[in-house]
């Protein structure tokens, strides 16, 4: 059976709970899959996520958000609703997750994926710290983001 | 605006952090300060006492978008300190490892910063409805530089394959064959830049700039040569810091880089073409005219013009060192660690990079100087505006930052890179 869909998981390891999407897919990696799934722990592809996410019929990416509710909590979103939540771009030579999206489905429609699914895990600021480990709610966020994923593929 | 202030707190679309605070009264700038708040991050003093090999894996954290210049420079100041002469085979491969990252850094900067700004944009994003063809051809020049630094480098960012002496691993024949066929088809599409640069109506402000790059008789300087002006300045690279010189400033994080005597000076894509037009490749030359800027220039904003200029002959110098690489062979990258002190530089896309190392018997360093190239440029950037920004005081206010937003961006600052603290003594 043919690759054809894909999980992303976005963040950096070095960065507190900006971890819990790529943790994510860690876990995912120990859990029997349909064979049709590829998992790519992306670190912060920028731009690259379009070569990422070429030519797969359905995508799904998590990633941590920053929420006014609870860490650890994991939220479905659709592209709509992510317009605007960038506050400033990541760098001006490269753009953050929704500018990135955004410029896919305006210029490349047809490499993009039909169906994107974006999981949500919810952080707080004060855990996006350099050099900090992962928080408990982050660690949590990351397992039931996985068992998420984990109950769509197999539908 | 005849008097009153422009404050932009925060300048979008730049590499880092700044500010912009100018007050005028009467018609006359009174005070006018660019401030990189970027907090420095003290790389200098965090690499005494780590061991050489480690200095080409670090500096390239100062920047992810030119960790290629870092290692490149790290690297040559190292060798210098030790006397490690690299084969022609290594200087070709470098050669084409430092162009490649000028194609996606120039790509990137005209349809992401320089066409957003001259055709009215806000974004890139904003741009892509109207240009959709044009942001495509910027996506696909990103990706053949950054596979072209994949290729040698191992991966795109942050590359783990250069090393003392050589590379650790090399690409195949075969492997530079198939980029090499991405490249010729690629030229056409740097040429199309050039050409939408000339149809760019960009700002006329021209004053007497002072510009600084390396020059090589020849070729195209980019790793090596000498250190030249167009105000007389030719010297070893590796004596940099006795005619580049630094000064505190209060109100920036960045220091402000002089000529010996006194004045700012311009580095980069501009400088370089200026002062090197003579080695730019036939195409490139082509280009240039496609522009409509006659070079040399002392008009900032033709830097724009001069990346389109570098992009078309990085793909047509990448070409020709590709030709003659053939089968890249593994060679002895054999060398002995000394005391003793080494300086390079090198022109990453922005400009000038300067490193400056001092090692002890075992290789630990002693000493560490990094000059980043927008560094050198905020001097320049402020003399700029305190002549730019009078001759737009007719316009409205908004209008008016908007300009000078634009003129900053136009140098394609990397502020997260340029902070850097002399080291200070306090004598109790």
């Amino acid at each position: 059976m043919s690759v054809e869909t894909v999980v992303i998981g976005c963040g950096s390891l070095l960065r507190g709970d900006d971890a819990v999407g790529l943790l994510a897919v860690e876990i995912l990696q120990k859990k029997a899959l349909p064979p049709n799934v590829r998992l790519v722990a992306a670190g912060l592809p920028g731009l690259g996520l379009l070569d990422l996410l070429a030519g797969y019929e359905t995508a799904l990416l998590v990633d941590a958000v920053l929420t006014d509710g609870p860490a650890g909590e994991v939220f479905e979103l659709c592209l709509s609703e992510l317009e605007g939540s960038a506050t400033r771009f990541a760098s001006v030579h490269d753009l953050a997750l929704p500018e990135v999206l955004a410029l896919g489905y305006l210029l490349k429609k047809e490499e993009m994926p039909q169906k994107l699914v974006i999981i949500g895990i919810s952080v707080e600021q004060g855990s996006l710290v350099a050099g900090q480990p992962l928080s408990a709610q982050g660690l949590l966020g990351a397992e039931k983001a996985a068992c998420l994923i984990a109950k769509k593929l197999a539908v | 605006m005849e008097s009153g202030r422009i404050k932009v707190d925060y300048l979008s679309r730049l590499e880092g952090e700044a500010a912009l605070d100018v007050t005028i009264q009467n018609g006359q700038i009174t005070d006018l300060q660019l401030n990189v708040f970027e907090p420095p991050r003290f790389f200098q003093s965090f690499l005494v006492g780590r061991k050489y090999y480690e200095l080409p894996e670090i500096t390239a954290r100062i920047c992810g978008i030119c960790p290629v210049s870092y290692q490149m420079t790290a690297l040559s100041a190292i060798e210098r300190a030790f006397g490690v002469q690299v084969s022609e085979q290594t200087r070709s491969l470098r050669k084409l490892y430092a162009l490649s990252q000028f194609i996606q850094s120039h790509a990137l900067h005209i349809y992401m910063l320089a066409a957003p700004d001259f055709l009215g944009y806000e974004s890139v994003i904003s741009m892509a409805s109207a240009y959709p063809e044009e942001v495509k051809r910027a996506l696909r020049l990103k990706r053949l530089g950054n596979d072209l630094t994949a290729l040698i480098g191992g991966r795109e960012v942050h590359p783990v394959t250069p090393q003392i002496g050589g590379f650790s691993d090399l690409p195949s024949g075969k492997s530079l064959q198939t980029i090499a066929k991405r490249l010729t088809a690629a030229m056409e599409e740097a040429m199309d830049t050039a050409r939408l640069i000339g149809k760019l109506s960009v700002p006329n402000v021209e004053w007497d700039l002072t510009y600084v790059a390396l020059s090589q008789p020849q070729e195209y300087a980019v790793n090596g040569g000498r250190l030249v002006s167009n105000q007389g300045l030719d010297i070893d690279p590796a004596d940099y810091r006795d005619y580049l010189h630094e000064r505190h400033i209060s109100h920036a994080n960045a220091l402000h880089s002089t000529m010996s005597n006194g004045s700012s000076f311009l580095v980069g894509p501009l400088a370089r073409v200026n002062l090197n037009f003579a080695q730019l490749s036939p195409l490139a030359k082509e280009a240039a005219s496609l522009t409509g800027v006659s070079f040399p220039s002392n008009n900032p904003f033709h830097s724009a013009a001069a990346r389109a200029v570098e992009l078309v002959h990085s793909i047509e110098e990448s070409l020709q060192i590709i030709d003659k690489l053939g089968e890249p062979r593994r060679e002895d990258g054999g060398y002995i660690v000394r005391a003793g002190c080494g300086a390079a530089v090198t022109e990453a896309p922005r400009g000038i990079l300067s490193h400056s190392y001092c090692f002890n018997e075992q290789g630990v360093v002693l000493a560490a100087d990094i000059v980043a190239p927008t560094s050198r440029n905020v001097h320049n950037i402020e003399e700029g505006l305190r002549l730019f920004i009078p001759k737009h005081l007719d316009l409205p206010e908004e209008e008016l930052r908007l300009k000078c937003e634009m003129f900053i961006r136009n140098y394609d600052p990397c502020f997260s890179c340029s902070v850097h603290f002399l080291k200070l003594r306090v004598h109790g």
